[in-house]
This record gives structure tokens, sequence and C-alpha cells, in this order.
């Protein structure tokens, strides 16, 4: 009989245990949760401002590094961060910060101008894939401890978007000094409103509050946890399920039905995304620029947001975001007409059956259905479009040696201004112009007037003439520009998101 | 190892009648080839024919699996999907089967240093979890579906080896082949006439199950983007490609993967009878 | 004694082939098109940036000089740096380890308490309803893609009746077993399935084995005969199935790991594949080639001492 009580009792306690509990109360007596869990898609690897290049990094540590100046959350205009005010001298070369003195990094230390000449002089020096953001620097130095004098080669126009750019976060000049990069990588230690407590890789990124940062009663939640969750369903069940209080990127099919769920808040965030595809112009049938002008006539924008994102997309009309300053938004770019597709194609001379190849990631959510929509809709104009996917690696290889005709990309502008894509995608320099291979003198010169001419509207009519020829000269295709997607659990207040992207998080209270 | 096997083939056997599992897995199969081949006749929709009025369909009397999120019908798209699995499930094993026992075989019978090289290779082959291997073949081949036949291929081969090289070390110590022997029949003759005969249909059974491995590797390849190049209705890929949809749309990955258990169900039915028939006529 | 010698014996054979998978690993994985630095630095590094960073790994020596590095190392003890998180990968190897060895035997316990008792009911009931129910029944996972089943377990367990938490590892051991029951219940089917089967069988031969008779005509009841006599006999078919079927969960745990979003070997091993993270592919395929061998060594030692009828060697 002993035995049977004793079985009882233990069975009732493995079921209570079993059962689950709920995140214990706040001690205070508030009925806020201590700590915030966010379910990411992809997981930091590297948390060097100046190294890294991929939004999940760059997201990560924006909770734990400071710059001079930030992009407002609409993505047009700065606010003060680490600088509490600037000035520009009348001949537009040299920039003043001043500092302000209450912003310390977490393990105590004051932030000084020397932490800032230290981090830009490492950001402009270290070959990383932001350098250009400081290219036009020609000096900076510390004019006293609060006080930060950059001085440029000439007038630059888009100069406090790039200072503001993430690469050129603030780090502390006596701790990563003599570190190696491994420690630069691991271990940050910046001013912001969280700093690193613990990094399982691969799993969870676990953060607490910076106890020195300057915003008093700022971050509102003392522990911040990003969890990595790459499969989407797994994601979406855990914030359903109150696993976690929020997820980013649930995937364009679930928006509607999770716009339906009461226990969340299903947001669309305007971006500085464009999905586009690189036509590799070097060779034929490609080189032909009736040919690119047909198939970008050929291509329903409004079908591929239709079956890419359910909708919840925009279609595309110039190479620009939508949210970009000085984005046309009266120009009509390619809207479907087979019948001018067809009239294109026939005044190139070349014969159809014309045969393209697509390259494109293999397994990818958008990509995929990118790639198979445009197949069945370039066939309508005799153009048979094989598909090649290929995992990342590979695909990121061919890409880069040129060995495409047609690869899907996007992009995201990582500062409020046109200059930083169109360089990239127009520009032939950095990247061969998206690898399209695409250089013209017009658009060269086009490009850098654009990035000297300091009034405003005098930019804005280069710029307008810039989206125009890339109109023109077609050597990428526009699809559409994708909002970010974010579910969080609808007791989750002060969410706020960027339009480049990274998140804010010091203003979030989640309630039991 | 082909002990186990035997054991789990266990079923009863009617002697002088078909086994019962062999019909029922064979009349699935041949529904199931029969359907992939009229297919064309019995649905009259285009398995690539995106229709964007009517995407995520549930299912109904004009299509009765459901659409997918291009306005594809399903049930076509499972059932061109037919053709391509089954197609892909008998060609992969082909080769392993034939490859791998002839290996096993070899080195069975000769011992020595043959026996050791085949072993090894096996040993070093075997070491890597299968999928794992198969992941990074095909990474290095590319997608495709002769790149899927060549990965499982390469690298499925050494199950049966092992399995035939222990029947064949069995057999190699009854009394007919020292016999043999003693009349003087030359050794290939032995191995082919008489010690092959009886290892195979060990070999025979493993592969009517190794099919449905193959199918699932294929699958798995599709859910992690290794797949066949879209827009294949290949089951794997569609499943990978449903997944998004489960709670909008649960028929698009629910009903090629119910295809796929009835395929398997089929193909390990069919097994279980080949191993009955064979074990009732041996007696 | 006999036993030592061949243990040595097999270790010995053991070695060549490891070094042999090495070498077939470090090929593969280097003859992959794509490498890391650029899959890690992203599609807008400059050239400049890529070729720095494969000065830095030592990517752009010889293929044969980096094997020697490698394997040099690897006689030092030193197991390589992860190139995708900057980390040694000894360091990360034990968590992961452990997320992957905790699904496993949890899945192969759950095998084993699902198949026993449908196997007894099966073998009592031979070739009546309730025996091909239960061979039915098993045989369906058995047919269908296991992340099919995992998905549709993750939707109505964890998602419609929130018994189950829907991905990761969870924190302690009570917590493990809670997030780890649907991945090892869906990991579980295949090895269920073939448990059963021969569990069963077993089951049927003992029961018409003499030595059965003779004890129930000592006087013991059915129920002791059952438990003692015939399950003892039929320990012997599982115990050779868990050896082989360690190896094949390992590989099945990669798909089951992706699906519920566990920090284990198998997702680590295809993430590194993808990511072209060479140290450690070749640090993870070495792992499993040693593990594998391990257990089949103790399996084969294991065997005779449960049944001293079967020769070793």
């Amino acid at each position: 009989m002993r035995r049977l009580h004793m079985v009882l009792a233990s069975t009732i306690a493995l079921a209570f245990a079993l059962a689950g509990s709920s995140p214990s109360p706040n001690v205070s007596g508030q009925q806020f949760k201590k700590v915030i869990r966010f379910g990411v898609n992809r997981g930091a690897e590297n948390l060097d401002p100046v190294t890294q290049d991929a939004n999940p990094d760059i997201w990560a540590f924006m909770q734990i590094y400071q710059q001079l100046v930030r992009v407002n959350i609409k993505g047009d205009g700065f606010d003060p961060d680490l600088a509490e005010r600037w000035t520009t001298s009348a001949d537009g070369k040299t920039w003043t910060f001043f500092l302000r003195r209450d912003a310390r990094f977490s393990n105590g230390d004051p932030v000084k101008a020397g932490d800032v000449v230290w981090s830009l002089k490492r950001a402009h020096d270290v070959k990383g894939p932001w350098q250009w953001a400081l290219e036009p620097v020609q000096e900076i130095a510390a004019r006293d401890d609060s006080t930060v004098v950059i001085t440029l080669k000439e007038p630059w126009a888009p100069f406090l978007a790039d200072v503001s750019l993430f690469s050129n976060s603030v780090m502390s000049e006596k701790v990563f000094k003599d570190a190696k990069q491994d420690q630069i990588s691991n271990k940050p230690v910046g001013s912001g409103p969280f700093m690193l407590v613990e990094w399982k890789k691969g799993e969870e990124l676990v953060m607490k509050a910076n106890p020195n940062y300057f915003e008093k009663g700022l971050p509102k939640t003392p522990e911040l946890h990003l969890r990595y969750i790459p499969d989407d369903n797994a994601r979406i069940i855990a914030v359903q399920s109150g696993e976690v209080d929020g997820i980013d990127y649930p995937p364009f099919s679930r928006v509607a039905e999770l716009k339906r769920d009461s226990r969340l808040q299903m947001q669309l965030n305007p971006s500085t995304a464009v999905s586009h595809l690189s036509l590799n112009i070097r060779e034929a049938p490609l080189n032909n620029v009736k040919v690119r002008q047909a198939l970008a006539y050929a291509t329903d924008r409004y079908a591929i947001v239709r079956a890419v994102c359910f909708g919840y997309c925009t279609p595309a009309t110039t190479f620009l975001p939508m949210t970009t300053p000085y984005f046309n938004k009266t120009a009509k770019g390619y809207t479907r007409d087979l019948a001018k597709a067809q009239q294109l194609l026939t005044e190139s001379g070349l014969k159809t059956p014309l045969n393209l190849k697509l390259l494109y990631r293999s397994g990818d959510a958008v990509q995929e259905p990118t790639a198979v929509a445009l197949k069945a809709m370039w066939a309508k104009i005799g153009v048979n479009l094989e598909l090649e996917p290929l995992d990342r690696a590979a695909a990121t290889q061919r890409y880069r040696a040129n060995q495409f005709q047609v690869n899907i990309s996007g992009w995201t502008n990582d500062i409020p201004d046109p200059s930083q894509l169109g360089a990239y995608e127009l520009g032939y320099t950095e990247s061969q112009s998206y690898h399209s291979g695409y250089q013209t003198k017009e658009m060269d010169d086009l490009l850098a007037r654009g990035l000297r001419e300091i009034n405003p509207e005098k930019r804005r009519e280069i710029y307008y003439k810039i989206q125009e020829v890339a109109l023109r000269d077609s050597p990428l295709i526009w699809l559409y520009y994708a909002p970010y997607t974010i579910a969080i659990n609808k007791k989750m207040t002060g969410f706020v998101q960027m339009a480049t992207g990274p998140w804010i998080f010091k203003n979030v209270t989640v309630g039991e | 190892m082909h002990a186990v096997i035997q054991q789990a083939m266990a079923s009863s056997a009617v002697k002088g009648r078909l086994p019962s599992s062999l019909v029922a897995g064979g009349t699935m199969l041949l529904l199931l080839g029969g359907a992939a081949l009229l297919a064309p006749l019995v649905t009259s929709y285009d398995p690539n024919a995106q229709n964007f009025d009517a995407l995520l369909q549930a299912p109904s009397s004009a299509h009765p699996f459901g659409t997918d999120n291009f306005g594809r019908d399903v049930l076509t798209r499972v059932l061109y999907g037919a053709g391509i699995d089954l197609r892909i499930g008998v060609l992969a094993v082909i080769f392993p089967f034939l490859f791998g026992s002839l290996a096993g075989a070899v080195a069975g019978y000769s011992g020595g240093w043959v026996d050791a090289v085949v072993m090894r290779t096996v040993d070093v082959i075997t070491a890597v979890p299968f999928l794992v291997l198969v992941i990074a073949v095909v990474a290095f081949l590319g997608p495709g579906e002769v790149n899927i036949f060549l990965a499982i291929g390469g690298v499925g081969w050494v199950t049966y080896s092992r399995l035939v090289r222990s029947e064949v070390l069995r057999e190699k110590q009854l009394e007919y082949v020292a016999a043999a022997r003693a009349l003087g029949f030359r050794r290939s003759r032995i191995i082919v006439g008489h010690i092959l005969l009886n290892a195979i249909p060990s070999a025979v059974i493993f592969a009517a199950s190794d099919v449905v491995l193959i199918i699932l590797t294929t699958a798995a390849l599709g859910f992690l983007g290794l797949g066949i190049r879209p827009p294949a209705p290949e089951w794997g890929m569609m499943i990978a490609e449903g997944r998004e949809f489960l709670s909008g749309g649960w028929w698009v990955a629910t009903m090629p993967g119910f295809a796929c258990m009835y395929t398997g169900l089929a193909f390990i039915l069919l097994g279980d009878g080949v191993a009955d028939l064979l074990r009732v006529r041996g007696q | 004694m006999a036993l030592l010698t061949y243990a040595t014996k097999r270790v010995g054979q053991t070695l060549p082939v490891a070094l042999l998978v090495t070498i077939l690993i470090f090929l593969l994985i280097k003859l992959l098109p794509g490498d890391p630095a650029s899959a890690i630095l992203g599609d807008r590094a400059s050239d400049a940036a890529v070729r720095a960073l494969h000065q830095q790994w030592g990517l752009d020596r010889p293929l044969w000089q980096q094997y020697a590095t490698y394997m040099n190392n690897l006689a030092t003890g030193n197991l390589g740096q992860s190139l995708r998180y900057r980390t040694p990968v000894v360091d990360l190897l034990p968590r992961r380890m452990g997320v992957t060895l905790f699904l496993v035997i949890y899945s192969m316990l759950l095998s084993v308490v699902i198949a026993v008792p449908l196997a007894v009911i099966a073998a009592a009931n031979r070739d009546r309803w309730p025996d091909q129910l239960v061979r039915g029944l098993i045989t369906l996972p058995l047919a269908s893609p296991p992340f099919w089943i995992g998905i549709l377990l993750l939707i109505v367990f964890a998602l419609r009746l929130r018994w189950f938490p829907a991905a990761g590892y969870g924190e302690g051991f009570v917590g493990h077993l809670r997030y780890l029951f649907l991945p090892a219940l869906t990991l579980s089917n295949a090895f269920t399935a073939v448990l059963t089967r021969n569990l069963r069988s077993s089951l049927i031969d003992v029961q018409q084995t003499t030595f059965v008779d003779f004890a129930r005509a000592k006087g013991l009841t059915y129920r002791d005969v059952q438990v003692r006599h015939v399950l003892r006999a039929a320990l012997l078919p599982i115990v050779t199935l868990i050896g082989v079927r360690l190896s094949y969960a390992i590989g099945g745990s990669v798909i089951i790991e992706t699906v519920f979003a566990l920090p284990g070997l198998g997702s680590w091993m295809v993430d590194s594949i993808m990511a072209r993270d060479y140290m450690v592919v070749q640090t993870l395929t070495l792992t499993f080639a040693i593990g594998a061998m391990l257990i089949n060594l103790a399996t084969d030692l294991v065997y005779p001492l449960l049944d001293p009828r079967v020769r070793m060697g």
C-alpha cells in the first residue's frame, strides 16, 4: 500500500513538473515581465561593427553600441545620439561634434572623444564592407574630451548619413585598442541601453541592461534574450504559445492569419528594402538593352507581389526603395505590357525562344517562388528561363565571379540617403554594379555630382535624373519593396523598428 | 544483420498461394503506377499552370486536393509527382543493389586483401551518417535528378555489400560449395551460380525497404533546399514548399505527405511479400 | 583476456579507417563550390576583404599543406576554429553533443517503452486483429517523411493543445524532457517500428521453444514465463539493433533538429556544410566516425556476453 502511495505521489509530482510553469511575476509588484524574449530567424555571428555584414549581427549590436548620431525612426533624418549637437564649417569641409558628458560604457568608463576618434579611425582603416562610409574623411581629431572634429577632403552631401552608419559605432578605446579580432567580435563593450551577458552561439544571445546608460529609467525591461529559431513554423508557434514575446520575419504567407490572431499584433514596418534581378549585361543576349527592357515589361510585378508577398509588398518602380529621400514618387517604372515586351524583343533582332538561366539560392522562401513565377511570366514572350538553384555558398561564389545570367537579389539601405545604393548599384567600382557590369560615363558623372551637391533642391534633380537613366538602361529589373514583418504579443508595448531595420528595445515592456 | 532483417519480415505464409502482403503491396503499386502514367488523362490541369485568382483554395469538387500558393492544382501535381518519385526510388536503388551486391559477394568469397579493401572502404563510408554524406555530395554536384542518383548511389551501395557479404560467408561454409569445388567448378561459376542465387534474397528484401528510404531521402533533400529543380512536382519538394502554409493551406504539404506514406507502405508490403515468397519457396 | 585482445585488435583496425575518413571529408568539403569567407562576409564584401580573410585563415595555401596543418593540429589536440563563430570548435562541441545525445537516447527509450507493450500484445494475439492493427499502425510512420510527422505533431500538440513547447532545448533536466518530447517522439518512429516487429518475432519464436513448455510444466505461471524467460532471451536483437540504429539516429536527428530548432550536432553539421565552416565539418565527421565505430565495437562485445552460444571474432 505504501508503495502505491509513493508511486502516486511521484507521478503527480512529475505531472506537475511536466505541465510547465509560467514566468514568475515581477517582484516589485508591477505586472511587467523582467525578460523580453525575441525569436529571430538568423543568429548573430560577429558583433564587431566594422567587420560584420549581416542584419542579425547589426540588429543585435545596435542594442549595445551607439553612434554619434542616429537615424530617426522614419528613416529620413537624424537624431542626436552620443553627440548632443554638431556644426558644419562654412565651406562644408569641417564637422564638429559636441559629445554629451554623461554617456558611459557598460564597464563604467565615460565615453570620451578619444574613443570616438579611435573607433572611427579603425572603421576608416580596416578593410571591411563599410569602409566606403568614411572615404571622404581626411582627418579625425579630438579637440578635447568632449569635442570631435572631422575634416573632409571636400564637401560631402551624405556625410551625416555616413557617420550615422552602424559601422561607425563608438567602442571603448581602452578595452579594444590592443585586443584581438576574436575578442572584438565576441565581447562587445558599448554605451547603449544593453550589454552582452551571455552568448550561446547559434542558440541565444542574452543581454542585460547597461547600468551606466545615460537615459535614466531605460531600458524599461532589464533583460533581453534574442533566441535563434530558424524554422518559420516553429518561430510562429513560439510566439503564439507565449514561448517568446515577439518574432521577426514571419513569412508573408502567414500575415493574414497572424492578423486575425487575437493574442498578437502583426506589424508591417516600412523598410528601406528593394528586391531585384541582376542582369549580367556583359554577354548576349542581355547585352542588348531592348532585351532587358522587354524582360522588364514582361515581368508582372503585381503577380510576384501576390505570389511572394501575398499582396503585402509594393511593386517597385525605380531603383530606390520608396522610403529613400529623393525617391521619385511619380516615376512609373515598368508596368506589365506584353505587347510592348514582344515588340521590343522583335526590335532587338534576336530570335525566340530565348534561353536564359536564373541563378538563385535553393530553398529560399522568397527567391524560389520569385523564380517559379518569373519562369511562367517570361515564357509568355518566348523566353525559356532555366532555373538554377544552388546552395547559398555556391550561389554566392558564382555571383561574385559573374558566372550567371540572371540573379535574384535584394538590397536594404543602411543610411537614409540615395548615395549608398547609387554608388553600389550603378557606379561599378564597389560591386561592378551589382555584378551586372553596368558602367557609363553619363551615370558616373551624375553619381559624382550627387555626392557633392549640398543644395537639396539641386540634389533632388540629380537623383531624379539618375532614377530616369537607370530605368532607361535597365541593368537590373526592380521587383518590389517589402516591409519588415514582425509579430509581437499584444502585451508588448513600445517596440519600434527603424526603417533601416534595427529594432529598438529600450522602451519595450511586456505585460504579464 | 541479415538474421535481424529476416526476422523482421516474419509473417504467416501459406504454401501454394501468393502471400497476402505481396498481393496488397503489388496492387497498391500498380494503382499508383497506373495513375502516374495516365495522369494526363485523369486530370485536365497542367501541373505547372499558375492561376493567381485561385491561390490556396481548399479542397473542392473543382480541385479535390485544393490549390497551392501559385494556384496550381495539387492533385495534378501529386499524380505527376508520383512518376518522378517512383522513378527516382526504383532507379536510385538499382545501382547500389547491383554494385553493392557484387562488391559484397566478391569480398565475401575472395577473402584476404580484396575483402579487407572492400570492407574498409565500406567502413569509411558508413562512418559518416548517411544523410550528411548525401548532403555533402549533392552540395558538391549541384541540384538535379541525376546528381541525386549519383549521391544516393555512391553512398547507398555499402549496406548491400555488407548484407551480401555476410550471406556469402555463411553459404561458403555449406556443403554444396565444397562439393562443387571438389567437382571442379570454376570459382566464378560457384559465386554466380550458387552462392549469389542463395544470397540475393536478403538483398532484394532490403531493396524494397530501401526504396522507401530513398524516397524519404529525396524528400529530405528537398526539405533542405537541395532537391530536384523546381517547378518539378516532386513530393518532398512539395512538402517543403507547403511547409509555409500549414495553417492557411494544410493540404499543400499534407497531400504529398500522404502520397509518400501510401507509396512507402506499398513498398514495405511488397518487400514483406517477396520475403515470404522466397522463404516459402526455399523450404 | 580474449575479450581484451579482440577489443584491442578492433581498435587497431579503426584507426586507419578514421584516417581515411578525415581525408575523404577534407577533400569533399574543400571541393565544394563556394568558400566561407564570402559566405561569412556577405554579398557586399569587397574582393580585397575576401582575400584578406583567406590569408588570415590559411585558405590560400595548397590543399596538401592545409591537410597537413589540420592533422598536425589534431595530433596536438587542437580541433580548430569555427570560422563562422570565431570560436574554437572544442568550446562549442560539448553543449551541442549534449543536446543530440539527450535527443537520441530519449528517443530510444521512448521506442522501447512503446515497442515492448505493442510487441507483447501482437505476439500474444498472433495473426488475430490486435496483431494486424499493431503491425499496420507502426508501419505507417515508417513510410512517412519524418519532418512531415514532426510538423504535424508540432501543430497538434504544441499549437492547438499547448501541451508541449514549440522549439528549443529548455533549461534543466525536466525542461529538457518537456522540450525534447515531440522531437524524440518523431525520431523514435522508425526505431519503434523495427523494434516492435523484431521483438514480436523473437517473442513468437521463443514462445515456441521447448524450454518454455518445460518451464510451464514445472508449474510456473504464464506471467512468470513471459517476463523472466521470454523477454530476457528477446533482449538480444534489441541490443544488436540499438547498435545499428544509433548511428542512423544521429543522421536522422539532422532533420528533426532542423524542424524543432534544436542546437544539436546534426543541425550544426548541416549548417556548417552550407556555410563551408571547414573545421567544424571535419571535427564533427571525425566525432561521428569514431562514435559509430565505438558503438559497433561495444555492440559486438556485449552480444556474446548476453548469448554464450555466439562465438566472438
